[in-house]
This record gives structure tokens, sequence and C-alpha cells, in this order.
């Protein structure tokens, strides 16, 4: 039922997550996704959240958080399939404004 | 859609201060208001607010220590009260803890928002805290009566 699946497309990280993101999923997902970052070439981040159902206010500090780290590194940060819910918690605090809706495209889809 | 019989009812559960009973939490809420059928956004909201209320638990009241959580909701006359308890720390100013952003753990990427979420989805917060005794979240929801009629 709760799966994190982290995946590197040359300079991209794609992680796609399955679940309800509240504080104890944040702390893993965090842990994961930082230590994936570390890797030089990878610069740029998608956030699939098309299979999260819930978010609470911890997904706005996983979000942000992994927005400066990719920041920092000249990338860019994109999240693909909000819900109305999520969309929300994440408009509260203007995330949706600096990360990038992700148009599906046919190298993720076929990842 | 015939009119129903207003449901009365009441629940209070205590569980361990640990993040895994965030989701619990959020399982008894949903199940409580279920009868209610409630909109998407109405569960949303409700769920939202009780799993910022118990992750103040977890994460501030007993920093991660373990202390007891007490949850109770009473349902009357489409009105649902949801009462969140914990005998931690403990607020000292209250005002300044529901300022929205504002966290004392930011190194835990902590976003401050909790008490602002409770506040704008319910329709009414009220926080009581005592240094060193614990805390107390009270909130209400008042449910559209002829949900079926107006939509």
């Amino acid at each position: 039922m709760e799966d994190v699946r982290l995946k590197v497309l040359k300079d991209t990280l794609l992680v796609k997550i399955c679940g309800e993101i509240d504080d104890r999923l944040a702390v893993k997902i965090r842990k994961e996704v930082d230590f994936a970052l570390e890797r030089k070439e990878v610069i740029n981040i998608i956030f699939d959240l098309t299979n999260v159902g819930f978010m609470d206010s911890a997904g706005i500090g996983l979000l942000l958080g992994r927005y400066n780290i990719v920041n920092e590194k000249g990338g860019d940060a994109y999240v693909l399939g909000c819900n109305k819910g999520v969309r929300r918690i994440l408009d509260m605090v203007g995330v949706m404004s600096i990360y990038k809706e992700y148009e599906r495209k046919k190298e993720y889809s076929n990842a | 859609m015939l009119k129903e019989k207003k449901m009365d009812n009441y629940i209070n559960v205590k569980f361990k201060s640990i993040a895994e009973n965030e989701s619990l939490s959020r399982m008894i809420i949903s199940g409580f208001i279920m009868p209610l059928n409630p909109t998407v956004d109405e569960l949303t909201d409700i769920k939202t607010s009780v799993s910022e209320a118990v992750t103040n638990c977890v994460v501030h009241a007993y920093e991660n220590n373990e202390g007891l959580i007490e949850m109770s909701a009473t349902l009357r006359d489409n009105i649902l009260e949801i009462e969140i308890k914990d005998t931690g720390v403990g607020i000292e100013d209250i005002n300044i803890v529901k300022k929205p952003l504002y966290t004392t753990k930011p190194e835990q990427e902590r976003s401050g928002m909790g008490f602002t979420i409770m506040e704008s989805f319910m329709d009414s917060l009220v926080v009581l805290s005592q240094k060193g005794k614990g805390t107390v979240v009270r909130m209400k929801k008042y449910f559209k009566e002829d949900k079926y009629i107006d939509e």
C-alpha cells in the first residue's frame, strides 16, 4: 500500500510516492531522496504524487526542502499528479509557485 | 434522499505518541464521521486537522518521548467536536505558536502551518495549554444538513 520509488533518469531524480504523506512518511522519504540527491549529476527532481491520497503540512516541508537542494544545484523541481486536497495544502505557502507542473513525457511514462 | 434521523455519537480513545499513530488517528476519525456521509472536502478537512493536532503531540508535546494522546469526538445535531489532548510540555504563548510559518523546529523542516491549517479547515479552533502540564485542542465542524438539496 505504501511505497516510495526512486529512479534516476540522466540528470533527474524521479520520486514516485504511493501513500499518505504525513510526518512519519515525510521523514522516510526525505532520507531516501536526500541520499539520491547527493549524486553530482542529479540536479532536477520530479515528485509524482498521482498515488498520494492525503497530505498534511509535513508535505510542505518535504517539498520546500527538496526545492532548496535542487535550486542550489542549479536544477528544477517538478510536481505531477496532485489531487485537489494535496494542491490545497501546497498552495497555502506557495509551493505550487516554485514547483513546475510536469507534463508527462514519453521517457517518463516508460520509466 | 429521505431525511435521516440525526445521529448522536461519542468516542474516546487513547494512544501512544508515536508517529505511526498519526495515520491511526485519521482512520479513527474518518470512520467516526462516515455515517454522516461527508463530502470529500469535509473528510479531507477533518482528517488533515486531526493529523496536524496529533503530529503536534508527537513532535512537540512529548518531543519524541513516549506519552499518551487522548482523542475524543462528539457528534450532535450535525456538529462534530473533536478534542485532542496531551500531557506534554505545554505551550507558553499560544498566540505566537498559532502564527502561520512559526515553528520551533525549522531544522526538521517543520512548516509551522499546523494551527493555520486547523483554523482554516475547521469552523472553530480553541487551544488551551499550560506550561509543563499539557495542551488541549478543540475543533468544531458544522455539517450541512440538506447536502443533496443544495447541490
